[in-house]
Parts: C-alpha cells; sequence; structure tokens
C-alpha cells in the first residue's frame, strides 16, 4: 500500500469544496482591484498552496511573472508619465491581479482527482442530475487544450494561423477557423467519454467512495474564512 | 453467458431501413473468448455495445430481439449496474479515462462501485501486480505511450472483478510492441476464466487466445470460425474478407519493386536538435533523403518520429539545418512548403464547403486549377458537400486536395491507416502513391506492416531519438523490417 500512497500526498491536503471558495473568493476580490497588501497577500498564500500541493515549478513561475510585473509597474510609473503610460500601468496592473485567479484554477484543476471532486459534491448534497455533467467539464478541460494546440498547428499549415496581427484584422474569420474545427473535434470525444464513463458505473446510485480522505480539516474552515472575508472586503479596502 | 436471439438495430440518426445489425444470434459461453470481426461499418462494435449495455441505455435507437448478459436482459437493468459484471475498454486512448493520474484512474469503477477505500486500494495493488504496473502507478495519464495507456484500461476494468471483458478495436492505437503487450492482458484475462468478447480486424494476435471468430458483413453474421478453420484460409481470402493479414509473415514480400524515379534532388539535415523542456528527444547528425520517395518512419510510441515529423515541416523549434540540396530551408519556408495529414482529420477542415476549403488562403491563379485537382482526388462531386458531413476518408481526401491546391511540395501523414481494414487501406495506399508524383517528399509515419510493404519505399526507423536505420524498400530492405516487427517480442524482454 506504501507504494500507492508515497509520491502522490500533497504537504498540506485541501478540499476540492475549499479550492472552489478560494477560486471564487481570490476571483471577486482581485477583480474588485484590492489594495496591494491584500493582493500581495493573496498572492503569497497561492505561492504557498501550489507549491505546498507540489506545484512548485508552477508556483514558482508565477513568482517570477509577478516580480517582474512588479518592476515594469515601478520602472515605469518613476521614469515616465501621461495618458500611454497611464494605459500601459493599468493594463501591467490588471494582468498581475489576474495571476491569483489563474493559480486558484490550477490548484482546483492540476490537483484535485475526478473522484475527490464528485465526492465533495456529494457531501455538498448536490443532485447526480448536476455533479455529472461539471465533472465531465471539469475532466474535459485538459482535453480542450490538448486539441487546441494541433488545431493551432493545422491553422499554422495553411497560412492562417493565429497572431496579434490575424486577431486584429479579421477577427470573425479566426475565430470561425478556431471554432469550427474545435467544435466537431471535441464533441467526438466528449461522446466517447461519456460512453466510456458511464460503462464504468458513473451515474450510481450507490454512495460513491473515494481512495482519498475527503473531509474538511481545520485548514480548509481557515482558508474558506478567508475566501468570504476577500471576497466580502477585497472592494471596500 | 451471453445470448443474443434475433437482435436488430438502428441508430437513432440512421436513415430508415439502414439497420447497423439485422438479426444476430450469437451465444457466448462462459469462459470463452469471441472474436467479432470484419469490415469497417460491419456492424461489430455495434454489439459490443449490446453487450456493455450502451445501447440502448446511452446510443439510442430501434431495438428489437432478446439480450441478456448472465440471465439478466440488458433493457431491463441499470448501466452502473451492467458494470458491475461487464467491463468495457475502448479503442480511442484519448478518450477513455476519466482521471488526470494513473491510480486515481484505477480506483475510478470501484469507487462508483461504493467499495471501501481499503478494499479500492487492496484490489488497485492485486491489478498493479496482476499487469506489471508498479513502474506506472502516481503517473500523469498524458504521459503515457499508447499501450501503458491500453493497459492501464484493461487493469482499471479488472479492478472492479467483472466476469466479461468487451473491447473495442483495442489494438488501433498501439505499436507492435504494444499489442503483444495486450495480448499478454488478454491470456492472463483468458487464463483467469473471464469471458472476452473483442471487436477487431487485426487478428493475429488473437489467434492463440481466441476460441471463436465471429465474421460479420453488412451488419449480419455470416459465418463463424474456429482457429483451425481460419488459420486454413489463405492470405487472398482473408483480404477478401476485409481483413488484416493472419501472420505478419504472411505479408506479401512479391509484390513488383515500387522504387519512385528519382527526381535526383535530396533534403539534408545537419546536426538536428530538439529539446523538449531541457530534454534533447530527437538528435540527428546527419541524414540525406532522396525525393520522389515514400518514406516509413518507424520506432516504438514516444520514440521521437512526431518530433521529428514536426521539426521537418517547421512547426517545432530546433537546433541545426535542413537543406535542400545545397540551399537551406529555414523553419518558415518549410512551413510554407510543407502539410501534415492529421490522424484527427477534424482538426484541420475549417470552412463550410469542400472548394472553400481546397481554395482557402491560396492565390487566385493557383485556385483555378483546384476543381482539376478534385476530380484527381475522385471528389470533384463533393465540392459543394460541408467537409464535415463527409466519410473518414472521404475528408483525408480533401485535406490532401488542400495541400495540393496550395502547392505543398512536403506531405507529411500521421497514421493515415490506424483502424482501418483492408480495402480501406488499400485505397489510402492507391492515394498516397498518387499524390507522391506529385510532390517531393511523402513521409509516412506509421505502425502499420501491411502499409509499408504496399506503400512505402523508403524505412526511416527513429529509436530514442535518433535515426537507427535508413534503407530503401527492396528485397532486403522488406526482410529486414520485417524482422524488425517479428522481433518486438525479445526487444520487450530485454526491457
Amino acid at each position: 500500500m506504501q507504494l500507492i500512497e508515497a509520491a502522490r500526498q500533497p504537504i498540506l491536503r485541501i478540499d476540492a469544496r475549499t479550492k472552489f471558495a478560494l477560486l471564487f473568493g481570490v476571483g471577486i476580490s482581485s477583480l474588485m482591484f484590492p489594495p496591494f497588501w491584500l493582493e500581495a497577500t493573496t498572492f503569497v498564500l497561492m505561492a504557498l498552496l501550489l507549491a505546498l500541493n507540489r506545484r512548485v515549478r508552477t508556483s514558482a513561475k508565477f513568482t517570477v511573472a509577478f516580480f517582474i510585473m512588479l518592476l515594469l509597474d515601478w520602472a515605469v510609473s518613476l521614469k515616465v508619465s501621461g495618458g500611454f503610460v497611464a494605459l500601459f500601468f493599468s493594463l501591467v496592473r490588471l494582468g498581475r491581479l489576474m495571476l491569483p485567479i489563474f493559480m486558484a484554477g490550477i490548484l482546483l484543476m492540476k490537483t484535485t482527482s475526478v473522484s475527490e471532486f464528485m465526492l465533495s459534491f456529494d457531501r455538498m448534497h448536490l443532485p447526480n442530475k448536476l455533479t455529472i455533467p461539471l465533472s465531465v467539464m471539469f475532466r474535459f478541460i485538459p482535453t480542450i487544450s490538448e486539441e487546441w494546440h494541433s488545431i493551432r498547428d493545422a491553422m499554422r499549415f495553411r497560412g492562417i494561423g493565429i497572431s496579434v496581427h490575424s486577431v486584429l484584422t479579421k477577427p470573425m474569420m479566426t475565430l470561425e477557423y478556431t471554432m469550427v474545427p474545435l467544435l466537431m473535434s471535441t464533441a467526438t470525444i466528449a461522446d466517447e467519454l461519456a460512453a466510456a464513463s458511464l460503462s464504468r458505473g458513473l451515474d450510481t446510485d450507490t454512495k460513491r467512495t473515494c481512495i482519498e480522505d475527503v473531509r474538511l480539516r481545520s485548514q480548509d474552515y481557515l482558508l474558506i474564512l478567508f475566501s468570504i472575508i476577500i471576497a466580502l472586503t477585497g472592494g471596500m479596502l | 453467458m451471453i445470448e443474443l436471439k434475433h437482435v436488430t438495430f438502428r441508430y437513432e440518426n440512421a436513415p430508415e431501413n439502414v439497420y447497423s445489425i439485422h438479426n444476430i444470434n450469437l451465444t457466448i459461453q462462459r469462459g470463452e473468448c469471441v472474436v467479432l470481426c470484419g469490415r469497417s461499418g460491419c456492424g461489430k462494435t455495434t454489439i459490443t455495445r449490446l453487450i456493455n449495455g450502451l445501447i440502448p441505455h446511452y446510443y439510442e435507437g430501434e431495438l428489437s430481439g432478446f439480450i441478456s448478459v448472465n440471465g439478466v436482459e440488458i433493457r431491463s437493468q441499470q448501466l452502473s449496474k451492467i458494470s458491475q459484471y461487464v467491463g468495457s475498454v475502448f479503442q480511442n486512448p484519448r478518450s477513455q479515462f476519466f482521471n488526470v493520474d494513473t491510480t486515481a484512474e484505477l480506483a475510478f469503477g470501484c469507487e462508483n462501485q461504493g467499495l471501501p477505500k481499503e478494499d479500492v486500494l487492496e484490489r488497485i495493488e492485486e491489478a498493479a501486480n496482476r499487469f506489471s504496473l508498479n513502474g506506472l502507478l502516481n503517473r500523469s495519464i498524458f504521459e503515457l505511450s499508447g499501450g501503458e495507456k491500453q493497459r492501464i484500461s484493461c487493469a482499471s476494468v479488472y479492478a472492479v472483478h467483472p466476469d466479461i471483458f468487451v473491447l473495442d478495436e483495442p489494438s488501433s492505437n498501439l505499436d507492435p510492441a504494444s499489442i503483444l503487450q495486450l495480448k499478454d492482458v488478454l491470456q492472463k484475462l483468458k487464463a483467469e476464466g473471464k469471458t472476452l468478447v473483442i471487436s477487431e480486424h487485426r487478428l493475429y494476435y488473437l489467434l492463440d487466445i481466441a476460441d471463436l471468430f465471429v465474421w460479420l458483413d453488412q451488419g449480419e453474421i455470416r459465418s463463424v470460425y474456429t482457429r483451425e478453420e481460419i488459420l486454413a484460409f489463405s492470405p487472398a481470402q482473408i483480404s477478401a474478407m476485409g481483413l488484416r493479414a493472419l501472420d505478419l509473415n504472411q505479408v506479401d514480400l512479391a509484390t513488383e519493386s515500387k522504387r519512385q524515379k528519382h527526381t535526383g534532388h535530396e533534403f539534408t539535415f545537419q546536426n538536428l536538435d530538439c529539446k523538449i523542456s531541457g530534454h534533447s528527444v530527437l538528435h540527428i547528425q546527419s541524414l540525406r533523403i532522396p525525393t520522389g520517395e515514400i518514406i516509413a518512419v518507424i520506432g516504438h510510441n514516444g520514440a521521437g518520429k512526431s518530433t521529428l515529423a514536426g521539426c521537418l515541416c517547421g512547426i517545432r523549434k530546433h537546433t541545426g539545418k535542413v537543406l535542400y540540396d545545397k540551399t537551406e530551408w529555414t523553419a518558415k519556408k518549410r512551413l510554407k512548403e510543407s502539410y501534415m495529414v492529421m490522424q484527427d482529420v477534424n482538426r484541420q477542415l475549417f470552412t463550410e464547403s469542400v472548394r472553400d476549403e481546397v481554395t482557402l488562403n491560396i492565390p487566385e491563379e493557383q485556385a483555378e486549377q483546384a476543381e482539376n485537382i478534385l476530380r484527381q482526388m475522385g471528389i470533384n462531386e463533393l465540392a459543394d458537400c460541408h467537409p464535415l458531413a463527409l466519410s473518414g476518408g472521404q475528408k483525408q481526401r480533401v485535406a490532401i486536395a488542400s495541400a495540393l491546391c496550395a502547392g505543398k511540395k512536403i506531405l507529411i501523414y500521421d497514421e493515415p491507416t490506424s483502424g482501418l481494414d483492408y480495402e480501406s487501406m488499400r485505397s489510402a495506399c492507391a492515394l498516397i502513391r498518387e499524390v507522391s508524383k506529385r510532390t517531393e517528399l511523402s513521409l509516412v509515419i506509421t505502425h502499420d506492416l501491411e502499409f509499408i510493404m504496399s506503400c512505402c519505399t523508403f524505412i526511416l526507423h527513429i529509436d530514442h531519438g535518433t535515426v537507427k536505420a535508413f534503407y530503401p524498400l527492396d528485397s532486403t530492405g522488406k526482410a529486414r523490417v520485417k524482422k524488425e516487427f517479428l522481433s518486438h517480442k525479445e526487444n520487450e524482454e530485454e526491457l
């Protein structure tokens, strides 16, 4: 049993419900332009949580990005001023505010198994009719990104690759060339995926179990409380 | 025991009177291994769906007749109940995993059944030991090769302890070594007394396992053969039934030499090196490929075949040079001159009609020859159809026609024959040979020995990110490539 248990255990286990709460809390607070100290606190917390869930590299990448953006912000505000700078300034700021949201998203997507996810829903007493589509969607996001990469390659062969230029000059056409193949290939995969999961008993009436311990621990309560507080106060501070 | 009596089925969206299967009578005893074989569209997949209950519980349509599995009529049983005693393995590894890591995937079926955590862990361990998966636990599904994925999916079904295993073309996406691993898994299942129902047109790896071969044609069971009976058929008879060769050794050696005429040019790779997140996945010191040839790129899953193709056509970053004769072709130039026919063609059709598709983004004067090309490809009558409404083979033609219209010189095919029956494979062959006359270079990534023998002119063997061998497919070359394919077993044991 050691074999199975070893490498996969996170250092600090957080429940899927908490990860959801964090995503919403961080999302709402970030979009309400929090003061810098709260933004920094949120960022540090998210970076820590990622690292503690064995996503050290992701966490490091985000930290580097955060500091570069901070530096840019600082350097630009010192050297120049004017309308154009203000625009640039707010764009960088906006980008920086998005970082914790992405981190919360990654924490939820990459460190939660489907059965943890479903069992958490069960605990919240959500009906099967809601949890099954949600979990299929959850599973589907990495697939879409895989398809997206192939389609982008396919477009480059036809000289209709996506670039800043193509998006600005012919946005509708670029959208069409992306969406048509994406919808077609993902529709097939979604269909096969649903069939495969149903043939393995996804829509069971019996109470599901999970090899992970799904329960709320003290860290979960603290983090949920934190999410609620920042969501409520983010804009007011 | 599985019983089908007078079963007829029509899919919901199929036209009236087009039945996928018609009046099927079949009884499969406990512990038997039955192979359903025949051409694409003969109804073999439909029968597997009847047994695992996906018809009528997921795929809807008009169903008549009587189907029972272990004495229970399938229609009156819930899908989640059926999944306790019928386990299913599907052909596309991309779409049959529900978890991102392997251990969670092994646990998934048991968790759905509500088994206590301790039992689930015990069963994972049991399945892992049974199929020697210990090195594969706790891994990301996305890192695994096709063969490893197929082993994981067999094991995750096994963990639920079903008596019946239903496999739908499980070998379609596998290289020869992985097929042998699959065979090993199936042998173990059979030895445990599990009932196996396998839909497949590649029979060679099943000859030691199967008790009966059920040959279907146009939705009906035409005949049922024992192993001895099917072995008595000549290779030509097997091909005529739409099936792939029974014995890779039998694959025809005597076909005429298909060396294309040399155009006198060549592509040269110099010091090509490609890294993915810091690891060198492809390194080619020097390689010269004559133009006008059809090159089969062979090697294990993960050996670097796709990376090579990606570098050649300029979509993958690399160091080193690619020359056409003496002039260097930059990545940008190569991207402009090349086209890749992907395994899933749906990803590369963008417009609303076949005509728009082939003339997409090309200059006026080139567009004029579009009609001509459509005619030569045999799809001129489909010019106004929506590309996505076509069959798989037709889509492939549209994709190739669009490459020809754009005047592409390098064509790369990514496993064009995976999952194809004999006739479709032959027509893909004819197509690729025809197209190769109009381009400078055709590169085909493939695991299909029959296809290689009937279509290709050179072999490029990639192993561990380097060129293991590059040789023409003359009579010595043919013997060599065959040996390569048949000796996989020993290689496997060395690993």
